[in-house]
């Protein structure tokens, strides 16, 4: 029997101006149909199979803000409609684009998670990364967001940006635990491939923060949220005890999920889908009644096996031995023989209380473990 | 013809001195070789030797020449020029009764032209000096002159003073060549013998043999026996090269030519070996018959884009027509399949490479040339092994003994310094030092062929700015104060970098590795510990720091299809290197540790 999934992204492929180190699919919202796009999206989540109602849904970009208050609400109240009231309903937030008449009619549309894309609460790393706000700005977003009664605000904040040093993160995560914030993400800079940043630093024009600070901004994200009472769940995210984000452990789980919108992925029965990156195309093909898919993966019981693996030790309770059989049909001491043995004899893997997970000493090298589960031995 | 009219000769000389040069010009002079037809270095035939200005193999070229009215035969035997082929030289002069030694008038006598001058004399020739190139505006013919008296005992009045290029002075050497050198001894010996100076593999007709007949006659009916390694054959063509093959029927007493007897591969054949008659066999090898000895050491492994496979066909290609290199396969678990190699000398192991790339289009990887050692066992057994991982356990070793050479240096005096001081650090002994002209000095030592094979050419080019020139001549095992380095990546001992090494250069040289492999090891998940060890003692380390962050920050929905690529490249990467333990290391840059250009 096929399981439906319980899990719905929503992607608005917006944003006013592209941050230099965002690798995601986004274009200036000034030069598209904006409406006829949101329509198409409407119609793709019609035809879409997923339980009703929704356990989460996650409505995700580009900026979803960037579109206009009334444009997003009108949209998210049809989405709703198709979706039901799901028990965690969350929208991304760009400080730059939210005011508190914005929270105020999401929060009444039934959105109770918010997640506010704050990145850092140092004015020359907001200026370095180009996200157009202050740190102020940024304080006081969360602050009229607690105020209007969301119960569950969640911020992104990235470490390691060129010309940062320990003391200016500590700062930073000073500030956010101030902040009462209920989930904390905390990444470290990537360089993604193709963004105006790697060509920055290809040309060696700025100066990347050296490896080891890197590793100890890490590890003082994961020691200073902790005591302040944050759960560390995930290699990159936090949260205050019952606020994890269920719509992330869907795919930490590798649980089934529905995408949509353009470049919006899922993963539904055997197949991982990625929706094409082109909004015209996109369009187009809705509007003639084709699939937008771009890519369609049959999993095969190995590789889900092994995208189990990876997926669920990037979780600090890592893979639930039995459940793990159970979802997958493979013992993974079967599968993945030697490449368990020499983690767990590098002390890389942690055997406890029927469950395999990584190690405090493997989190900041957390690949070179992982990648012994890509394929099986 | 009668062996009164017969004259057998080569020339000695030093590279670019003009051996091939002269050899042209006889040639021409004698019309063996028309103007119309004559291309430089005719005798070279292979295409290496030709730009390299290095002759590998010999070849022998018969002329014909008329002096006041009588005819004479005189055949010209090439011979290698590097003592590398020392064997092969003594062969080839074996075959001769005389030898031009032919010096540059403008750089005046190298290292290697005293080691064959030498050796012309131990063999009994009667040798011509002649200075060349005195034509250049840098020539100093008298200067040269001088060198050849002091160095060689020579008398100056003798030399001949010749430009091989215009041709000036050549004519009255060419009637020196008849009057001046002795025919072939008259050998009473009623049987057959002949001697095998050289040989080569040609692609069509199987192996041709050049041969000098000592005694009796060799006919083309004749089935004949190799005496050293009792192979019989039947002669299917006999001749001379005048320089193109041209066939005879007979080879008498005196006589120079080839030998063509269905011979299939290059091994069956050994130089220095007796041919002689199968119905009436000879009773006695002629003298100085001995197996090719292989002196160093080096692995072979293939390089980008070769298989082993491919390598093998291709050594088994050059082994058709140089039988003095030894291929044997081995397996290192570190390094994977290859070959270790044994060469004649240094230059006889670069030939051997280029040979290699070049006619086979393959690359390899090779290691640092070793040589071999001697074992004596305290049971008093003694036996030689040419890999470090040979050596009996350290209990069972009474004596380790290593290969001594004679080596001669010729530099200008400004370099003896500095020469001096290599030598010392390469544990040479100075014999003497000789004044061979005001300027220049003929340097003699003592000499272990493990320093010298290892980068000292190269120094002493370094030095000297490319003026001194060295030879060095095998002269017998030594005992020494020798030890086995182990590295020990992480701890354990990696078999394949083992070295054999003077104690007292054991640090410095167990130091360079691991300089050397700690650049070549990528890092890992954790910190490895580079260590040089002579028994169990640690005498160098170093050691490679664990990366510290290697973590994707974001792994959502749309990122998993990717990400898993990219983790799977990461897999296949490990995969890729060799394991030592759980050390995991990139073969080519493993062999880059072992590879000798730095």
């Amino acid at each position: 029997m096929k399981i439906l999934p319980k899990s719905v992204y929503v992607h608005i492929p917006f944003c006013k101006s592209k941050c230099s180190y965002c690798g995601f699919f986004s274009k200036p919202v000034n030069q598209y149909d904006v409406r006829r796009v949101l329509n198409a999206e409407i119609t793709e989540l019609k035809k879409s199979v997923f339980q009703k109602p929704a356990q989460t849904l996650y409505i995700g970009g580009g900026s979803p803000a960037s579109v206009g208050c009334e444009i997003l609400c009108s949209f998210l109240s049809k989405v709703v409609e198709l979706t039901g009231a799901a028990g965690e309903f969350t929208v991304e937030i760009n400080p730059a684009d939210a005011d508190e008449k914005l929270l105020k009619e999401l929060f009444e549309l039934g959105v109770n998670r918010v997640s506010i894309g704050v990145q850092s609460f140092c004015d020359n790393e907001l200026a370095f990364l180009g996200r157009g706000y202050s740190a102020k700005q940024a304080e006081k977003i969360i602050g009229a967001a607690e105020i209007i009664g969301f119960k569950n605000i969640g911020i992104d904040l990235i470490f390691a940006v060129p010309g940062s040093n320990l003391k200016n993160w500590r700062q930073t995560l000073k500030k956010a635990i101030q902040s009462s914030v209920q989930h904390i993400s905390a990444y470290s800079l990537t360089y993604e491939k193709n963004t105006p940043l790697e060509k920055t630093k290809l040309s060696g024009k700025i100066k990347t923060v050296d490896e080891e600070t890197d590793r100890k901004m890490f590890e003082a994200a994961i020691r200073k949220l902790t005591d302040a009472g944050f759960e560390h769940y995930e290699i990159s995210n936090f949260a205050k005890p019952g606020c994890q984000c269920r719509h992330n452990l869907t795919y930490w789980k590798n649980e089934h999920y529905l995408g949509i919108g353009p470049a919006a992925a899922s993963f539904s029965g055997d197949y991982r889908i990625e929706n094409i990156s082109d909004i015209d195309k996109y369009v187009k093909y809705i509007e003639q009644n084709k699939e937008p898919a771009a890519e369609k993966i049959k999993i095969t019981p190995s590789e889900k096996a092994s995208q189990t693996a990876v997926l669920n030790l990037r979780l600090l309770e890592g893979i639930d031995l039995a459940g793990y059989k159970e979802k997958t049909g493979f013992d993974i001491f079967e599968l993945f023989s030697s490449s368990i043995e020499k983690n767990l004899e590098l002390k890389f893997l942690q055997l406890k209380d029927d469950r395999l997970s990584l190690t405090a000493n493997a989190l900041p090298i957390a690949d070179s473990v992982l990648c012994d589960f890509a394929q099986s031995d | 013809m009668n062996t009164e009219n017969i004259r057998n000769f080569c020339i000695i000389a030093h590279i670019d001195h003009g051996k091939s040069t002269l050899a042209d010009r006889l040639l021409l002079l004698t019309g063996t070789v028309s103007q119309k037809d004559f291309k430089e270095q005719m005798l070279d035939t292979m295409d290496i030797e030709r730009e390299r200005g290095i002759t590998v193999k010999a070849s022998a070229v018969t002329m014909h020449y008329t002096l006041n009215g009588v005819e004479y035969m005189l055949n010209l035997i090439d011979t290698p020029g590097h003592v590398d082929f020392h064997y092969e030289v003594s062969r080839s002069m074996a075959a001769c009764e005389g030898a031009l030694l032919v010096v540059d008038a403008s750089q005046g006598v190298e290292a290697q032209t005293v080691a064959n001058a030498y050796l012309a004399v131990d063999s009994g020739l009667e040798i011509i000096p002649v200075i060349n190139k005195i034509d250049l505006p840098a020539a100093q013919p008298k200067v040269v002159a001088e060198e050849i008296e002091h160095i060689l005992g020579i008398n100056k009045n003798e030399c001949f003073y010749i430009s091989a290029k215009s041709g000036q002075g050549v004519p009255e050497l060419l009637e020196a060549i008849v009057t001046f050198l002795p025919p072939p001894a008259v050998d009473s010996t009623k049987q057959t013998r002949a001697l095998i100076f050289d040989s080569h593999y040609d692609e069509y007709r199987g192996v041709i043999c050049y041969v000098r007949v000592i005694s009796g006659q060799l006919n083309t009916s004749d089935k004949i026996l190799m005496m050293g390694s009792s192979r019989s054959y039947q002669v299917s063509e006999l001749g001379k090269f005048i320089p193109e093959m041209e066939k005879i029927d007979s080879l008498g007493a005196g006589e120079v030519g080839y030998v063509i007897a269905n011979i299939r591969t290059l091994s069956d054949v050994t130089i220095g070996d007796t041919i002689t008659l199968a119905k009436e066999p000879a009773k006695k090898l002629l003298p100085g018959y001995k197996k090719p000895l292989q002196m160093v050491f080096s692995d072979f492994y293939p390089g980008n884009n070769t298989d082993y496979s491919h390598l093998r066909s291709a050594f088994e290609k050059l082994s058709l027509n140089d039988a003095s290199f030894t291929f044997v396969p081995q397996n290192s678990p570190a390094l994977g399949f290859g070959f270790r190699c044994g060469f004649l000398g240094l230059l006889h192991m670069e030939i051997i490479q280029e040979r290699l790339e070049r006619e086979s289009n393959i690359e390899v990887v090779q290691t640092a040339p070793t040589v071999t050692y001697e074992v004596v066992e305290t049971s008093g057994e003694t036996y030689r092994i040419d890999s470090p991982s040979h050596l009996p356990e350290k209990t069972k070793i009474a004596e380790l003994r290593e290969p001594y050479v004679k080596l001669e240096v010729i530099t200008p005096k400004d370099a003896i310094g500095s020469i001096m001081k290599l030598a010392e650090m390469k544990r040479c002994h100075l014999i003497k030092t000789d004044y061979i002209s005001p300027t220049r000095v003929m340097m003699e030592f003592r000499a272990p062929l493990a320093e010298i094979v290892y980068d000292f050419y190269d120094q002493l080019k370094g030095i000297s700015r490319g003026y001194a020139t060295m030879d060095y001549k095998f002269t017998g095992f030594e005992a020494g104060d020798l030890v086995k380095i182990d590295i020990l990546v992480n701890k354990a001992i990696v078999d394949a970098l083992s070295l054999i090494v003077h104690r007292s250069n054991a640090e410095a040289r167990g130091r360079k590795m691991l300089v050397k492999l700690r650049k070549a090891i990528p890092r890992h998940q954790f910190e490895i510990p580079l260590q040089a060890a002579i028994g169990g003692k640690i005498i160098a380390r170093e050691s490679i720091k664990a990366f510290r962050k290697d973590v994707t920050a974001k792994l959502y929905g749309g990122d998993v299809t990717r990400k898993m690529k990219v983790l799977k490249r990461q897999k296949e990467g490990k995969k890729r290197m060799k394991s030592i333990g759980s050390v995991q290391i990139p073969q080519q840059a493993f062999m880059s540790i072992l590879d000798t250009s730095e």
